[in-house]
Formats: C-alpha cells, structure tokens, sequence
C-alpha cells in the first residue's frame, strides 16, 4: 500500500508492517495505524508515522539507553490486549518531545508506549502507581514552562473484568 | 450531571458493564474502585488531561523537528 506522510513523502509500505494500536495514543483518536521509520544510525530512536493522517508522527525511543532502571509493569489486562504471550515479549517505546529549545528535549515515563513486535500490536498504557513523570528531561535541564501537574496519592487503581 | 448520593462500599453502574464503587470515604478523600471491561481505560482527569497536552506537544514538536538524530545524540 502506498502511505502519504509530511514527513518522508509517499512511502511504500508493507501490510505486515503495519503497527495497529487497540487504543489510540491518547488525543490521537482517529489515528490507529503506524509504522516504523528509521532514523539514520539509531536503533533506540525512530519515527512512528500515522498511516491515517498525514502529519502525525511521534519520535519515540527505548527508554533503557536513558534509563536503564526503568521498569514498566505491564498489567494482565493490557498482556490480554495486546495478545502478549509473556511479558517479556513486549518492547517498552517512549515518546519524545523535541522542542524548539532542543537542551530541554524530553520524554513521557508515565505513559508508555507497550508493543508487541510479533503481532505489530500497540497500546499507550498509563502506569498509574509509578511516579515516573510525564517529562522526563534527557538533558537534565529543569523546565522553565509551568509544570505539569501531577497527584501525589498512590494506590488507585482499575479492576478489570 | 447526574449527582447520586452514596455509602462505603455501594455502587453505581454505568451501562451493564462497569461498577464504581465507594470504597472508602475519609475527610476530603474518597477512594473509588472502578471493574470495567478492558476497552475502556480508566484514568485520574488531570493525569489523562496532562498526558494527552503532552502527546499533542510531542506530535506537534515533531512536525517542525530538523536533524532529530543530531538532537537526540548518545541514545
């Protein structure tokens, strides 16, 4: 199938190599289909590209190379969505935000992105009793925009059926 | 907005498939369980609120990023 993109054009892509999310990146309800462009020399960063609209692509990246403590605890009902077979099947992804002062480029550890590679299938997951933040400055660099507010009480959490 | 009154472990239904039930009720707080079917996520407003500006910032941060591989460097 042929994809047009902003970004790189019209680009030949393979069904198989369609990513499909089950629930769409929160604010990004109308796009559920993304596939995966490399970035020159990088093999933890690259592109997800919307297949559904033109102009949406995310930098994502594989937060271990920053972080390797990170730990996403991925719940049984997001391993039943995803058709996981184990836990360790599925690649952790993170998006990136580049902004235009590039020494404040940053990255959300509150809402992963679980993917499983096998069945290209993917889901943005909100990790509710972590206090990882939703930006997490790669730089170091302390924000000079208003924070981003976050509650500081643990122990909600969903029962699924 | 629907307003109802509740006690501790009563519940309310919304269509057939999801509870939410009082779990406990402390001076300014009250803890809420929620048992809904796996399609439908559950989320704290300001959480889900702050990741979504967060997604649209990434989204649109993008668009206009040059030489992202230069920027990103050492990763």
């Amino acid at each position: 199938m042929k994809v047009e993109t902003l970004r790189f054009g019209v680009v030949e892509l393979a069904e198989k190599d369609v990513i499909e999310f089950t629930q769409p990146i929160l604010g990004f309800a109308d796009c559920t289909r993304f596939f995966r462009v490399e970035i020159a020399e990088k093999e933890s960063v690259f592109w997800l590209q919307s297949v559904d609209k033109p102009e949406v692509a995310f930098i994502v990246m594989n937060p271990l190379q920053v972080l390797p403590d990170y730990e996403v605890r991925i719940v049984e009902s997001d391993v039943a969505d995803l058709h996981l077979e184990d836990e360790k099947e599925a690649e952790v992804l993170t998006l990136v935000v580049v902004p235009k002062d590039t020494a404040q480029v940053r990255t959300n550890l509150k809402a992963p992105i679980v993917f499983n590679p096998r069945l290209k299938l993917a889901k943005q997951v909100v990790l509710h009793e972590s206090d990882y933040p939703i930006r997490y400055y790669l730089h170091g660099v302390p924000p000079k925009e208003e924070e981003v507010q976050e509650p500081t009480d643990a122990g909600s959490h969903a029962e699924r059926k | 907005m629907l307003v109802l009154t509740r006690k501790e472990n009563e519940s309310i239904m919304i269509g057939d498939n999801i509870e939410v039930k009082i779990l406990d009720v402390r001076e300014n707080q009250v803890r809420v369980g929620v048992d809904a079917p796996r399609e439908v996520t559950v989320h704290r407003k300001e959480i889900y609120l702050a990741i979504k500006k967060e997604n649209i910032e990434a989204a649109a941060a993008a668009r206009d990023a040059k030489d992202v591989e230069k920027i990103i460097g050492g990763t």
